[in-house]
């Protein structure tokens, strides 16, 4: 693999191998990238820091035709949760960067003045961005194309990021790398965009190529068999999952103080379709679930429930519109949302002067547009909900895990998620475990949702199996048809060497016990959930969690474990 | 979850599992009337039907616990598999299995080192069986070894003229793979001829 380092202070760049071993271990994407952090990272550093990296990362199926597996990793010490922080998306800069010649791309430093990255066939150049900085993204992208090409992949950010909102996302081609807060990263090295250009000759061909043939057939077989993948998703985009969420019990409102009302149903994925003008896929991607309204981009579920039901909401055009709102600024809708839904719990109980109400659109946008610049009650809002509910006293008011915003889907009605939540190491996420799969869509099997032994061990299990997909960058919805025994196939078919079931789900779990060495060394807290959610055996099951991860009872990775491993 | 005495309590919809499961397959015909054993690995325990329980009507008094690690005295009570079923567990990411003697997916052991399906279930399913052959096909440590290794990269294999081993991350799914192989057995046995309809069908024995 072709790592390339760009030093922003020091306008320079390096291109050298990864260390075979490292490869072999990690494989790729959130593996790579996360080893790489873990061994470059000064421990305590301010994630904000220059010195802090952020590095992006591509699999081994980024630009080969596996369905589902044209996508990208970032990774960084999250200015939101202080955490490793590993956010993948389907954009085409993974790809462009595989055509470059560059596998993974690291930036260090800071740069003296507003900028932007160029990338063309693994020459970095840092250009003058000052014309970028502050404008809108429309503007910003043309401006690139017409200078780089129409084929140029744009990966940018918007005001929130220059301004440093802790939730600051990052866009490339319509997609996002969502959480964590990496656009404010970005930000803080004055980066405004990264533009690549790969034109290399070599078609991207994998080790085994017939092998690789057969095996994207039968993925592609089982994504055309189940009716998530061939339906669902195709049809009404992640939305599909809102109604079945609200009518299972798991869909909130109000910051999670009440259940999503009926009236819900209005801002669904079924109706949402009303205002779709197409839909997007990723690279390679046979479902395309992405979503194009005329305001743009979205919503997902997760926005449909964070700046809709959340919020108290139900006028689709309304939630639509404050999504593109959020996509222009560059900020993750379910941390804004949830921020913002703190908010108005804090206005209405008379505890902050915020100028906002559940249901209230106009003001909901103005707040928005206040948190992206960071001006008024957006400064602190801007910190995220711990910081504010620390402010005001009130910590059990804010819906995070470690930090982080947490996504729709109640843990209180599915105790496996709520387990996920408490235990994610990127913090309250629902993707490295995604137990909702078991619990509400029977995917592999249906498990009882308010069952609570046998669920740990499994839990680790599917983050292990999920962390290996993402060292080989998988959509995680390629989980939802096909067995995930196939995974350790496809790597051996596209890396050229045998990989058995067990032997991915160990480069899983290396991943996952390095990622919480990262944060025990950063000081992160230990795994729980906010009082008003852990309203069943959270400790008995964490207790459980640790025993089939190998742990000690404070949630340490044991000795015997990480020699097991080869850690750290 | 243990007792003070640190013994395995189970869970009502976790002994429900172990009772249908078992059920089913004596109804279906995938064991005789005690024969088979499933087991459940909870933490660092192993829960795993008695010897000579009759798999059709398991009730608590039938479940065994045993430590993951080693024997210990509870293996005077516990399935005579149970030495694979650790070494399973111990080898693998296994979180079930479902020990069985489907008739034909046994009889076509005897015949064949390796079972690939025909039938469009099996196919998504299985793609490919092993067979493994050992001399002492009760409890012994060849088994446990021949099997736990196959297992780390197929769900489901035979030995030969006894029966099949599945692994799951539930009982539900290891039960699936069981009663799906002999879907496949049942119509790999009586198929005469037949005609291809698959894509890339040369390629399962790779699998």
């Amino acid at each position: 693999m072709n790592v390339l380092t760009v030093d922003l202070g020091r306008s320079a760049a390096r291109l050298e191998r990864l260390d075979r071993q490292v490869a072999d271990a990690y494989i790729g994407g959130r593996g790579v990238t996360s080893r790489i952090l873990f061994d470059s990272m000064e421990p305590g550093k301010d994630a904000l820091d220059a010195a802090s990296p952020v590095i992006f990362g591509t699999g081994p199926l980024t630009g080969t035709p596996f369905p589902m597996g044209g996508r990208f990793t970032a990774t960084a010490k999250s200015p939101l949760t202080n955490t490793i922080f590993s956010s993948s998306c389907g954009g085409r800069l993974g790809v462009s960067l595989r055509k470059a010649g560059i596998d993974v791309l690291v930036l260090t430093g800071a740069a003296g003045s507003p900028s932007y990255l160029s990338i063309e066939d693994g020459e970095a150049r840092i250009l003058d961005g000052s014309s970028l900085w502050g404008r809108e993204k429309a503007f910003v992208k043309a401006s690139l194309r017409e200078k780089h090409g129409k084929d140029a992949s744009i990966l940018l950010i918007g005001r929130a990021g220059e301004t440093g909102c802790l939730f600051a996302n990052i866009e490339n081609d319509g997609r996002y790398l969502g959480r964590g807060g990496l656009g404010a990263l970005l930000g803080s090295k004055q980066i405004k965009a990264v533009v690549v250009r790969g034109r290399g000759k070599e078609k991207l061909r994998p080790a085994d190529e017939e092998q690789f043939s057969f095996l994207a057939y039968e993925c592609r077989k089982w994504l055309a068999a189940n009716p998530v993948t061939s339906q669902g998703l195709p049809e009404f985009g992640t939305g599909v999952l809102f109604n079945l969420m609200r009518e299972t019990g798991l869909l909130s409102t109000r910051n999670y103080r009440e259940a999503a009302p009926l009236e819900s149903a209005n801002i669904s994925g079924e109706m949402m379709t009303r205002l779709l003008t197409r839909r997007r896929a990723c690279p390679f991607c046979p479902v395309a679930c992405g979503r194009v309204t005329r305001y743009g981009d979205g919503p997902e579920y997760e926005s449909l429930w964070s700046l809709g039901a959340n919020l108290a909401l139900f006028d689709p055009e309304k939630v639509a519109e404050l999504n593109a709102l959020c996509n222009e600024l560059g900020m993750d809708t379910i941390s804004a949302g949830g921020v913002v839904g703190l908010a108005c719990e804090l206005a209405e109980k008379g505890l902050a002067p915020i100028p906002v109400a559940y249901g209230d659109s106009a003001a909901i946008g103005r707040l928005i547009g206040q948190i992206a610049e960071r001006t008024g009650p957006g400064l602190m809002l801007s910190l995220g909900t711990r910081r504010v509910a620390e402010q005001f006293q009130l910590p059990d008011a804010a819906p995070e895990v470690k930090g982080l915003e947490l996504p729709a889907y109640d843990p209180r009605g599915a105790y496996g998620n709520g387990l996920g939540y408490a235990t994610s190491n990127r913090g309250g996420c629902h993707l490295p475990g995604y137990f909702i799969g078991a619990e509400v869509l029977g995917i592999p099997k249906l498990f009882d949702r308010f069952a609570v032994q046998g669920k740990a061990s499994l839990l680790a299990l599917y983050q292990n199996a999920f962390a290996f997909m993402d060292t080989l960058i998988l959509c995680r919805f390629a989980a939802f048809a096909i067995p995930v025994d196939y995974f350790a196939r496809v790597a051996s078919a596209v890396l050229g060497r045998k990989i058995t079931w067990e032997e991915a789900l160990s480069i899983g779990e290396r991943l996952w016990n390095l990622e919480r060495l990262f944060n025990i060394r950063e000081g992160v807290e230990r795994d729980k959930l906010p009082e008003r959610l852990a309203t069943f055996p959270l400790d008995r099951m964490l207790h459980e969690y640790y025993g089939a991860r190998g742990w000690d009872e404070a949630g340490i990775p044991s000795p015997e474990k990480l020699k097991l491993l080869n850690l750290p | 979850m243990t007792s003070e005495d640190g013994s395995l309590m189970l869970e009502e919809g976790t002994f429900a599992m172990f009772r249908d499961i078992g059920r089913d397959l004596f109804l279906r015909g995938l064991i005789s009337s005690h024969a088979g054993n499933i087991s459940l690995r909870i933490g660092q325990k192993i829960c795993i039907t008695r010897r000579g329980s009759m798999l059709g009507r398991i009730t608590r008094e039938d479940l065994v616990e045993v430590d993951l690690d080693r024997a210990d005295s509870h293996v005077l009570r516990a399935s005579s598999e149970v030495v694979v079923h650790r070494a399973i567990y111990r080898g693998t990411s296994a979180l079930a299995i479902v020990h069985a003697h489907p008739p034909y997916a046994t009889l076509l052991s005897m015949l064949l080192d390796e079972l690939i399906p025909v039938d469009s279930e099996g196919s998504y399913f299985f793609k490919k069986v092993p067979v493994v052959s050992v001399e002492k096909t009760i409890g012994s440590t060849e088994a446990a070894e021949l099997v736990s290794e196959l297992l780390k990269d197929y769900r489901i294999v035979m030995m030969r003229g006894h029966g099949s081993f599945a692994r799951g991350d539930m009982l539900e799914d290891a039960y699936m793979l069981t009663s799906s192989l002999e879907a496949s057995a049942f119509y790999l046995y009586h198929l005469q001829g037949g005609k291809e309809y698959r894509l890339f069908s040369d390629k399962y024995k790779t699998w």
